[in-house]
């Protein structure tokens, strides 16, 4: 009996506690329980509980009513830290255009956030026709004495630092100077890229100058696609970014625009461009590939592209005529969150023009960019493609960019007297980039920028041409105006129940057979 | 069970297609080959070539007046021997019947060596060369073989690792101006008809290169550049070439001046002087001096 009641002893407890839950809370008391951390939110829960039955109730009157259907609801995607668009500031060497891009557009959107503090957008309130029109006026005049020229000096200096004289720090060249215009007109660029023929003849390959011809462009083009993608991430634009864009499309147009055959007179970057790379594949008296077959490349593209339309009904409809500075993007929806753009960019490599088609695809600002390369065949074949994942890994604090390419070209010549042929063939680049925050203590949080990978050799946009580690570290902030808005707490949203053509006339089929029944069993 | 085999056997249907497909798709990106030849390192030593011409008269002056080369010899009616460089180059006059010659005149090609740096101020110069033709009171210029893929004047061929300007006499030769970067002879100073540095590749076109081939092997000891084809083969060292070719096959950088062979003879420096080698089926006659 004793040994009985010693085993109930010992396991009745066992069997009690195994069954319900100790007593004990898992978490200590003092410690409250976070709000993210409540596994149901309570107050939704109740309320949907009124809606759970949803057939029709028989009053005793013989009276029907239709219990209403519960709104459908779905998680409202909670933008976290890492959706935010970084502002990097970035260095490598030997400052390749792929890190003065995003640290050019720093000093572009910190110079705007200055200005928008000091000068207003809208005169007084805005609300009479005739303070509108003052402020039409108002943001005229400061498109057209401030923001234009700040836009041209930023593009100035992302053409000249990291665009020309990135090559040149590559390859070791000198013999070549920069000479400054007006920022004024605002179509042309200010800056102009003048050689000492001899000295840098001497230590350069065609080729390696039309390089170094061709980095203006090849900074216009990036800023754009890096533009562009931001606009993809957000979903909007800010009507100083499509400023921006649109300047560095009127530089590049009116640049190509006004590119000649004439080799003893060349007066732009570009006909210099045209003139080594036609060297480069002998083309000597006359070109194989001149600037109307450029003129019409570039013009293609540059009018294919969407977001050119976009940035001028942002800047010229919105933001001059309404005061709007902020615009949607009108990309195709593919459903909740997700969005797709297609479009085309020309790019400036030294194996002569390539077309570059691009499709973005956005889903809650994680950015897929699918793109391609292919060369426009004027002197020798050349493709490639990449994809580029934007904000694959999304968290409070990190967030992580991949961008996997490809390419297979022929030739690149190094000197000239005595000449390097260095064949490419099938190459390609691996990187991955992020942020991770480490301080909010500042205005605007702090982060750590990071790029790693590698590169074969090979000619890839804003990189180094050799075979190299692509190293890049830089800090970032967060200068988005929306940042302020971040939250933290999952929201629902809630769409309201819209009955297809075939469920109203069951609903009404079903409500007509209760009522029936409901007449039949009263009259009884 | 029957379900999951058929799903195993699509998979890896799907996976080997996939596979294939990725073999493919990377086969095409090496379709190309891009790393230069192996060049042997002995050349032959070209001396002299002689070659028979149509139209004498006009070629004499284009060489004389208009390349500005110097006329050593001229021995018969119509022959001459110009000094080329460190080489000579004969003339002989066409031994073909004139109805023949319009259609079937001998052609040949064959390279002169300029410094490597010197390839666009040589092409300056050809392009300035102008001359008054006394017998027609024309002006006549150096005209230039282009490349017939898309026309550029510089040729260039980056598995032998040179760029060539291709010009053209009045009896139809394929003259390349050769600027080879593998072993770089740089002299500065503007381009004058003293920088040609001599004939340094002959095509020799032959029906049978592999015994053509054995044969200057096997008495001057000399290598095919690896990696030729069976219809090209270039054979000897940097400075001195002979491309043994195919008859039918275009001379490069043209796609319709089909080689063709015709009677040529060839003096090449040798450590001992051997009784005149006749190639086989290919009318060249190889002599040597020491």
């Amino acid at each position: 009996m004793n040994r009985h009641l010693l085993l109930l002893f010992l396991l009745l407890p066992i069997a009690v506690f195994s069954q319900v839950p100790g007593n004990k809370p898992s978490v200590p008391d003092t410690v409250k329980p976070k709000k993210n951390n409540l596994p149901v939110d309570t107050s939704e829960f109740w309320r949907d509980s009124l809606f759970k039955d949803g057939d029709p109730k028989i009053w005793r009157d013989g009276e029907v009513q239709r219990q209403p259907k519960p709104p459908r609801k779905r998680r409202k995607f909670k933008i976290r830290f890492s959706d935010r668009v970084q502002y990097s500031l970035l260095g490598d060497y030997p400052l390749t255009v792929a890190s003065g891009v995003p640290t050019t557009l720093v000093l572009q959107k910190k110079l705007t956030a200055w200005e928008d503090s000091i000068i207003p957008i809208k005169y007084r309130g805005d609300t009479t026709l005739r303070e509108h029109r003052r402020s039409v006026l108002l943001r005229a005049g400061r498109i057209l004495l401030i923001d234009a020229p700040i836009e041209t000096l930023v593009m100035a200096l992302g053409q000249d630092f990291y665009g020309h004289y990135g090559r040149m720090r590559e390859f070791g060249l000198e013999g070549a100077s920069v000479k400054f215009g007006a920022p004024i007109p605002f179509w042309r660029p200010m800056n102009n890229l003048a050689y000492d023929r001899p000295v840098i003849e001497e230590l350069g390959s065609r080729q390696e100058i039309a390089m170094v011809a061709g980095g203006a462009l090849e900074y216009n083009s990036m800023a754009s696609s890096e533009i562009s993608t931001r606009w993809m991430q957000r979903k909007s634009l800010y009507y100083r970014e499509a400023l921006h864009f649109l300047r560095l499309q009127t530089a590049a147009i009116t640049i190509v625009l006004t590119a000649t055959n004439d080799q003893a007179n060349r007066v732009s970057a570009v006909d210099d461009w045209l003139f080594y790379t036609n060297r480069t594949y002998g083309f000597y008296s006359s070109y194989g590939y001149t600037a109307n077959d450029l003129k019409k490349d570039y013009v293609i593209a540059a009018l294919t592209n969407p977001w050119l339309y976009t940035s001028m009904y942002s800047v010229f409809g919105q933001f001059l005529f309404n005061g709007k500075d902020s615009l949607n993007i009108p990309a195709i929806k593919l459903g909740y969150g997700k969005a797709l753009m297609p479009w085309v960019r020309f790019g400036f490599s030294p194996f002569g023009g390539e077309w570059i088609p691009e499709i973005s695809v956005t889903k809650h600002r994680q950015v897929l960019n699918i793109y391609a390369r292919i060369g426009n065949n004027a002197f020798n074949q050349n493709y490639g493609g990449g994809i580029k994942l934007i904000n694959f890994r999304r968290s409070t604090k990190l967030s992580l960019n991949a961008h996997l390419t490809y390419w297979n070209q022929k030739y690149f010549y190094r000197g000239y007297g005595n000449q390097v042929t260095e064949p490419i063939g099938f190459g390609g680049a691996a990187t991955i980039s992020g942020f991770y925050k480490v301080s909010k203590a500042w205005n605007h949080s702090l982060s750590v920028v990071f790029t790693a990978g590698y590169k074969t050799r090979g000619y890839m946009e804003g990189e180094v041409w050799d075979a190299s580690p692509i190293l890049r570290a830089g800090i970032s902030f967060n200068l988005d105006k929306d940042f302020e808005q971040d939250d933290t707490v999952p929201e629902y949203e809630y769409i309201p129940n819209k009955l297809t053509k075939k469920e109203r006339k069951r609903e009404k089929a079903k409500l007509a057979k209760a009522r029936k029944a409901a007449q039949k069993k009263y009259k009884r | 069970m029957k379900e999951i085999n058929r799903r195993l056997f699509m998979q890896q249907l799907g996976l080997l297609s996939a596979g294939i497909g990725a073999v493919s798709l990377l086969s095409s990106c090496y379709d190309d080959r891009l790393d230069p030849l192996t060049i042997p390192e002995k050349p032959f030593e070209i001396k002299e070539l002689v070659i028979r011409a149509r139209r004498l008269d006009q070629n004499r002056f284009f060489w004389e007046t208009l390349l500005g080369f110097t006329v050593v010899d001229s021995p018969s009616l119509g022959q001459y021997t110009l000094q080329v460089g460190n080489t000579l180059l004969t003339f002989r006059p066409s031994n073909l019947p004139p109805d023949l010659e319009a259609t079937f005149f001998p052609q040949y090609h064959f390279t002169i060596s300029i410094p490597t740096n010197q390839i666009e101020a040589c092409l300056d110069w050809i392009l300035s060369r102008k001359a008054i033709n006394p017998d027609t009171n024309e002006e006549v210029t150096i005209p230039l073989w282009k490349d017939y893929l898309n026309g550029a004047e510089i040729v260039r061929r980056n598995l032998y690792n040179s760029q060539s300007v291709f010009i053209k006499d009045p009896a139809g030769n394929v003259v390349e101006l050769l600027a080879r970067h593998d072993k770089p002879e740089i002299q500065d100073g503007a381009f004058n008809k003293d920088m040609f540095i001599g004939i340094s590749e002959v095509g020799i076109v032959t029906r049978d290169i592999r015994k053509t081939a054995a044969l200057l092997k096997d008495t001057f000891g000399a290598d095919e550049v690896q990696g030729s084809s069976n219809s090209f083969k270039p054979i000897g060292g940097a400075t001195g070439l002979l491309q043994l070719i195919v008859p039918g096959k275009p001379w490069v950088p043209t796609d319709n001046e089909l080689a063709v062979s015709h009677e040529m003879e060839l003096t090449i420096r040798h450590s001992e002087v051997l009784d005149p080698i006749l190639l086989p089926q290919s009318g060249v006659t190889i002599k040597t001096v020491l």
